[in-house]
């Protein structure tokens, strides 16, 4: 199981002046569900697009099931699938035709496919639905077609851009449910997002940002990452007035809102207590609670990208 | 077949089959452009309006009237009664030709002293004047010839005598002059370049606005068999349309199809590929189906009516334009469409015509499919 399905060397990708993928190196095994965690722009999509053999590499190599993305594009392209945010399916089209459609171009030979192609329609629960207009389905009733259309070909390495955009949270926890099956049978699963909760699914994440990937590990390796103090939340009131005062103080950094608490990172707690009670408590302000909290991906995400700005003003 | 290229085909003829708005295109688009330009557009000029100020009032003078009116060229629709009104019904536009008689019409005649006979005309559509002006001419010849041979015979002398010359003038190919047998032909080119050019310049650019490109991109189907499988739909719908077409100018319009009809329908398809490679092109470039649209427009609707002879002949044109017209498919299956229908000549004098297409449609395919590759890029 743990052969390596996809490799990529130095991979760069430049548009004219601009680099959108900087000198990234990673690999991903066999049934692994590897994730590209980042901003909008941060260069997941280019990635992607290289991966697909879309994009010809400015420098550097990728090898995609052991073909090289530059000379083999074709033999790649058998053996992926691909899904979109957009659900690229045909609204006119029913949705059996739109499976019927997606088997064809991939060229499988009808007798083979038709019991299969049932067989996805009903993994995907859309078998009283088949004669429906894809148009007239619902979000994630889109989303689960467009999955099958990008698995109707068996392929052993399964791209997803975006997945659950605009999914509700029911119908993405099924979908990742289906994706860990896939992942299991051996299926190898790329997949880019924004959304952190998301990440969270992954075997592997690697942290992406202006073109290059600035961490790269586990979900809950990359929360251990941040070796620097501890994280702490605190309960206040009035809280806004406290960000306000917070944001100045020597000691602390990463300051942020999560939901009606505050998010800081101290050299430790007591060290830490001790400084932002004198600070609140000289500009009247309640502090109600102080404690350190496991840092969500998002705490780590932030904090990762703040840093590399700051290199980037000292530079 | 090609399970790649059946997927598409199956796919694009739903599509068609499900938007009622392609169908409406594919009937209703010939069948009215064929109408409309076949009775709107005709460049005969019939039932001038014809005013007559007519001094005279004798027995001549009517007789030299009715020569008009019984002709089918000009129609009198009014007698004046003074010289002032002819100005103003020419600046009125209630008549395009006026003919002002003088008072001793037939006492001049019968005393041997040539009347003045005036006619006016109206030369603002300097194309419609010069034809009623050569109508014009060949009646006062015709009445002068009647008079004169009326009274050489009074005298006794042989009428022969005033024709040194016997003179029989032939038309060939449309003996009856009727604009409607050459202006047909041109339609079709023009109802077969329009129809498979809106047709397939949505083709490209609509699975880019649908956001299906990508999928399409990522499969492992090859550019080639995305063309094949995209244009065979509308290669079938067009080659119905130029049945269609074909059918309704020669029965309906009763256009004359003296040559091989085989041969048309196959220089026809030649054409029709040259067509959907301009379309199919379109829809590469475009950025939208708005821009496809308006680019489908302006390359082949004008250059189509304006450059390829349909109306106006390229020889009289500058020099410089004459070039430009070289770059024209539709010139060239003008002069295939008029020749087959009119003359009923063959491959035989049309082959270099036949040639240029075949160099065009390859041309257009190729720059599309290379300019594919770069945009998906």
């Amino acid at each position: 199981m743990d052969e390596v399905r996809i490799i990529a060397e130095k991979l760069t990708k430049k548009f004219n002046d601009f680099t959108a993928v900087d000198n990234i190196s990673f690999q991903v095994k066999r049934g692994e569900i590897f994730g590209f965690l980042g901003p909008n722009g941060a260069g997941k999509t280019t990635v992607i697009r290289m991966l697909c053999a879309l994009l010809d590499p400015t420098s550097g190599s990728a090898k995609v099931a052991g073909y090289d993305v530059e000379k083999h594009p074709e033999e790649i392209k058998k053996l992926i699938g691909y899904m979109s945010q957009k659900f690229s399916l045909y609204n006119d089209l029913t949705v059996e035709e739109n499976v019927d459609f997606f088997t064809g171009i991939y060229g499988s030979p009808e007798k083979q496919t038709l019991k299969f192609k049932q067989e996805m329609i009903k993994r995907g629960g859309l078998e009283d639905k088949k004669k429906i207009l894809t148009g007239t389905l619902s979000g994630a009733w889109k989303q689960r077609l467009a999955l099958i259309c990008a698995l109707s070909h068996k392929p052993s390495i399964l791209f997803l851009d975006e997945p659950t955009a605009g999914v509700d949270p029911i119908s993405r926890r099924q979908f990742w449910d289906y994706i860990y099956e896939l992942s299991n049978q051996g299926v190898t699963i790329i997949v880019t997002t924004h959304y952190l909760d998301e990440a969270e699914y992954c075997n592997t994440i690697a942290l992406m940002n202006e073109g290059r990937i600035i961490a790269k590990g586990s979900p809950s390796e990359l929360k251990k990452l941040k070796a620097w103090g501890v994280l702490v939340e605190l309960e206040c009131k009035p809280v806004a007035q406290a960000f306000e005062i917070l944001k100045g103080c020597p000691g602390c950094s990463d300051i942020g809102f999560s939901g009606m608490h505050l998010h800081l990172r101290v050299d430790s707690l007591e060290k830490g207590e001790f400084v932002i009670r004198a600070l609140l408590d000289k500009h009247n302000i309640n502090l109600k609670r102080i404690q350190e909290v496991t840092p969500s991906l998002e705490d780590v995400f932030v904090s990762l990208i703040e840093e590399e700005e700051k290199k980037k003003v000292k530079v | 077949m090609n399970s790649r290229i059946f997927g598409i085909m199956r796919k694009e003829f739903i599509h068609i089959i499900r938007d009622p708005r392609t169908l409406i295109i594919v009937l209703a688009i010939p069948l009215i452009m064929l109408f409309l330009y076949g009775y709107a557009l005709t460049l005969d000029v019939k039932n001038l309006s014809t005013v007559v100020y007519d001094q005279d009032k004798s027995s001549l003078s009517r007789e030299f009237i009715s020569k008009f009116s019984s002709c089918g060229y000009f129609r009198v629709i009014r007698y004046l009664e003074s010289n002032s009104e002819i100005k103003e019904i020419l600046d009125r536009n209630q008549a395009k030709l006026v003919i002002n008689i003088p008072i001793n019409f037939s006492k001049d005649i019968v005393s041997g002293k040539p009347p003045k006979v005036q006619t006016i005309l109206d030369g603002v559509n300097s194309n419609t004047a010069a034809i009623a002006l050569s109508y014009i001419n060949a009646i006062v010849n015709d009445f002068r010839e009647e008079l004169l041979e009326g009274r050489l015979k009074v005298e006794n002398i042989d009428p022969e005598i005033m024709q040194p010359i016997k003179y029989k003038p032939r038309i060939w190919y449309n003996e009856t002059l009727r604009s409607i047998n050459f202006l047909v032909p041109g339609i079709i080119v023009l109802i077969l370049m329009v129809l498979s050019v809106l047709l397939t310049s949505m083709t490209i650019v609509g699975e880019r606005e649908k956001g299906t490109m990508e999928s399409l991109v990522v499969s492992p189907l090859k550019t080639y068999e995305l063309a094949i499988g995209k244009l065979f739909p509308y290669v079938l719908i067009a080659l119905m349309d130029i049945i269609l077409v074909i059918a309704v100018g020669s029965f309906w319009f009763k256009v004359p199809v003296k040559g091989n009809v085989i041969l048309l329908f196959f220089l026809s398809t030649l054409f029709l590929f040259c067509a959907l490679g301009i379309g199919f092109f379109i829809s590469i470039i475009a950025r939208s189906g708005t821009e496809a649209f308006l680019i489908a427009n302006i390359l082949t609707m004008l250059p189509s009516v304006l450059l390829s002879g349909f109306v106006f002949p390229i020889k009289s044109m500058p020099p410089f334009v004459q070039f430009i017209t070289h770059f024209i498919p539709a010139k060239y299956f003008l002069t295939i469409i008029r020749g087959i229908f009119l003359k009923g000549i063959g491959i035989k004098y049309l082959w270099p015509e036949s040639v240029a297409l075949l160099v065009f449609a390859f041309l257009i395919f190729g720059a599309g499919a290379l300019r594919f590759k770069k945009t998906i890029e």
